[in-house]
């Protein structure tokens, strides 16, 4: 078939390109598992070992039982101790602390004499996401070591909350920050690598050319995007390896399924890439909308750094039109949950959807004939 | 020094004559800061799935306790822990109660009795917080509990511990005040690398650059030339953020403004210096486009936007300290939420200036050397 011939002759052209500039192929395999090792080091939401500050006036024998506590806990680690609380202040402008403990003067005193002290937890209001964690384990700790030390006589009766933790026994926080990472990674280059490419050429005019070829403009785009539906789909390998090998991320479900998956991201990714290049007009342009578009709304939207349910509602929609919010889905299902793929059967559709209204979408702007 | 005025102009020129650009540009703060600020970046709610085999007077208080609060959302009930799995499985859900049968009955007879909380720890922030205001919840019936059926002797001989708490800079806890100057930030550090990264090696790679090259212009006023007006439409684009910021989230701006724009020019000139720094390096505006792609990736999410330099790694702090967006994140905040004057950020503007001149440095020794 003599469409198929040109075809061919298109994707091989497209490689030779990328072949050629071996600086670019390294650059474009090397970033994704290099931003995905990094980020995934260093990104962990979890609560652990947050400096503290103890304000002790008392300094009897009942505040150092408790400091003692909070001092050992896994959540707290005691970094200083104030003389007076107007010190809290400057050590949380100096980024020191998070949180500080205030013990009246006469905690033990009162704690005897009276049944009834008081001690004030102050934290860091700036630290929205961790500051109320912080200040219930703080409560829970006092509240645990009251109840132990009242007698336990017939006064007191105890309704004791068993945890089970599913999916992430010990708390790890990388288990949501690494899937969140590795669909922003992919989805970012993938777009940006075709987006570029075509507003290259649209810049060098050669598009024009191109678009003259006597096969039919659908084929034409679709040659651009496979070389790097090839080269991201070695980069997504290697992030999945990293998850798995160097993070630790189980893969409680079928990692064929999850391959399969993100090759449909993939292909999203790089339809949406098709279609921001039919808007942009340079290369500036080009990648100015992607990054802008993508970049922070993903991070912010999609339920990689923040639940999508603690999102209001209008923005919970705006995320549900970004393609890395449902592969989120997917792939935390996959790998935390053994999610079938009867379970992901709407979120993968959506991406199949996806995919085509981008990709139709871009092939009916190309118009044959450019400004 | 007038050739620099001349260069200044020939820039807005090209700038405005892409009408795209400019929408892009000028969109920027209705995109990230208007938008993404309404997202909080706090975890304020959490989906229950009850399992209550008791049905007692107090497994409904406290599952009544759970419907009245803001955070928990119960969703649904049912009689048997496996269907309670399925629809954690299926749906999501955060957490799962379990109240076991004869549960208030063991209360009454043994004095302790446990309640079994199931939590969704794939995110463990939002599993820690919701265990953590579950306990409250339980610790807070299980107080009316002692006082109901306790005799009026035993229950006056239990201590108690009261734990006022307060968050300060932020009453409230309003995360958009939070939230909101973060997205200024990100958005100045994107914006201002994505123009100034692209803008030399666009010249060099349509050949305007070796036009420029013949001229007497020296170098330095050349690059001057070219930061000025990018840092010019970045102070635009904080402005309109901040006005956004005030008008629209009314977050109160504690310390001086000027102080804000003070701190934010000197912030753009390290940014801009990385930007004209990554543009001399690369040859192709493809090339530049990988740097400043990476450059901002790596900026973004190691700058205390979502994830707190506090919890990284010793490594991960040490990039800190040579990251703009770290040191524009924590200024912005010392000054905008907890007031600080210059005296505070005095260190960061020091250590900024000479990363500044450095940078500058570097690109004008390796420019001057690709002649």
């Amino acid at each position: 078939m003599k469409n198929f011939k040109i075809f061919k002759g298109l994707v091989r052209k497209e490689f030779l390109h990328i072949l050629r500039d071996w600086r670019s192929l390294t650059m474009l395999l090397g970033i994704p598992i290099v931003l995905v090792l990094l980020f995934g080091s260093v990104m962990t939401m979890e609560i652990k070992d947050a400096n503290i500050a103890i304000v002790d006036h008392a300094k009897d024998h009942d505040s150092k039982e408790l400091i003692n506590l909070i001092s050992t806990s896994e959540f707290f680690k005691l970094v200083k101790y104030l003389d007076t609380s107007d010190e809290i202040d400057e050590e949380f402008k100096k980024g020191t602390i998070r949180m500080a403990f205030v013990f009246d003067k006469d905690f033990g005193y009162k704690l005897h004499h009276e049944g009834h002290a008081q001690i004030q937890l102050i934290a860091d209001g700036s630290k929205i996401l961790t500051s109320p964690s912080l200040i219930s384990y703080g409560k829970i700790i006092i509240n645990k070591h009251i109840a132990s030390k009242n007698p336990p006589s017939a006064a007191g009766y105890y309704i004791i909350p068993t945890v089970r933790m599913m999916y992430n026994k010990n708390l790890n926080g990388r288990y949501m920050t690494v899937p969140g990472i590795m669909s922003t990674v992919i989805l970012l280059v993938g777009a940006l690598m075709t987006s570029l490419s075509i507003t290259k050429e649209k810049e060098l005019g050669t598009l024009e050319l191109l678009l003259s070829t006597p096969i039919n403009r659908f084929l034409i785009m679709f040659a651009k995007i496979v070389p790097y539906l090839v080269t991201s789909f070695i980069s997504a390998l290697s992030i999945i390896w990293a998850a798995k090998y160097v993070f630790e991320v189980p893969v409680s479900g079928s990692m064929g399924l999850l391959i399969l998956n993100t090759v449909l991201y993939i292909l999203t990714a790089l339809a949406l890439g098709l279609l921001i290049s039919t808007f942009a007009n340079s290369q500036l342009t080009a990648m100015m909308i992607t990054m802008t578009l993508l970049m922070l709304p993903t991070e912010v939207l999609s339920g990689m750094t923040f639940p999508t349910d603690s999102l209001p509602v209008v923005l919970q929609w705006m995320g549900k039109l970004l393609p890395s919010t449902w592969f989120n889905i997917i792939s935390k299902g996959i790998l935390l949950q053994g999610a079938k793929a009867d379970n992901l059967l709407f979120e993968t559709t959506i991406l199949v959807i996806m995919v085509m209204v981008f990709y139709f979408w871009s092939v009916i702007r190309f118009k044959p004939r450019l400004q | 020094m007038r050739i620099i005025r001349f260069i200044i102009v020939k820039e807005f020129i090209q700038i405005f004559r892409n009408p795209l650009l400019v929408l892009i540009i000028l969109s920027q703060p209705f995109i990230q800061v208007l938008l993404l600020g309404t997202a909080g970046g706090d975890i304020n709610y959490a989906s229950v799935y009850v399992v209550d085999e008791d049905l007692s007077s107090t497994s409904r208080e406290i599952i009544s306790k759970m419907e009245g609060s803001d955070f928990f959302d119960i969703r649904g009930a049912s009689l048997t822990m496996d269907e309670a799995f399925k629809v954690m499985e299926y749906k999501n859900i955060n957490l799962i109660v379990h109240f076991p049968p004869n549960f208030e009955k063991k209360l009454l007879k043994e004095h302790s009795s446990k309640v079994q909380l199931v939590t969704n720890a794939i995110d463990a922030i939002t599993a820690s917080l919701t265990y953590a205001y579950s306990s409250e919840i339980i610790g807070a019936v299980n107080k009316d509990v002692a006082i109901k059926w306790g005799s009026k002797s035993t229950t006056n001989k239990a201590s108690t511990i009261s734990i006022p708490y307060s968050y300060w800079y932020n009453r409230a806890l309003i995360s958009q005040y939070i939230m909101v100057p973060a997205m200024c930030v990100a958005m100045v550090v994107m914006i201002t690398i994505l123009l100034s990264g692209m803008n030399i090696v666009k010249e060099k790679e349509i050949g305007t650059m070796e036009q420029l090259n013949v001229t007497p212009m020296r170098k330095t006023h050349f690059i001057m030339g070219k930061i000025i007006p990018v840092w010019i439409i970045n102070i635009v684009l904080l402005g309109i953020g901040l006005i956004l910021s005030r008008v629209v989230f009314h977050v109160p701006v504690v310390g001086s403004l000027w102080l804000v724009f003070f701190l934010s020019g000197v912030v753009m000139f390290l940014l801009l210096a990385v930007g004209v720094l990554i543009s001399v390096i690369s040859n192709t505006q493809q090339q530049a486009m990988f740097f400043t792609f990476f450059i901002i990736m790596i900026f973004v999410i190691f700058g205390d936007f979502i994830t707190p330099i506090d919890n990284m790694p010793t490594w991960g702090k040490a990039m800190a300290e040579l990251n703009p967006q770290a040191y524009y994140s924590r200024m912005i905040h010392l000054v905008i939420t907890k007031g600080s004057g210059i005296k505070d950020i005095l260190p960061d503007l020091l250590k900024v200036s000479g990363l500044t001149f450095a940078t500058l440095a570097l690109s004008l020794y390796i420019f001057n050397k690709k002649d």
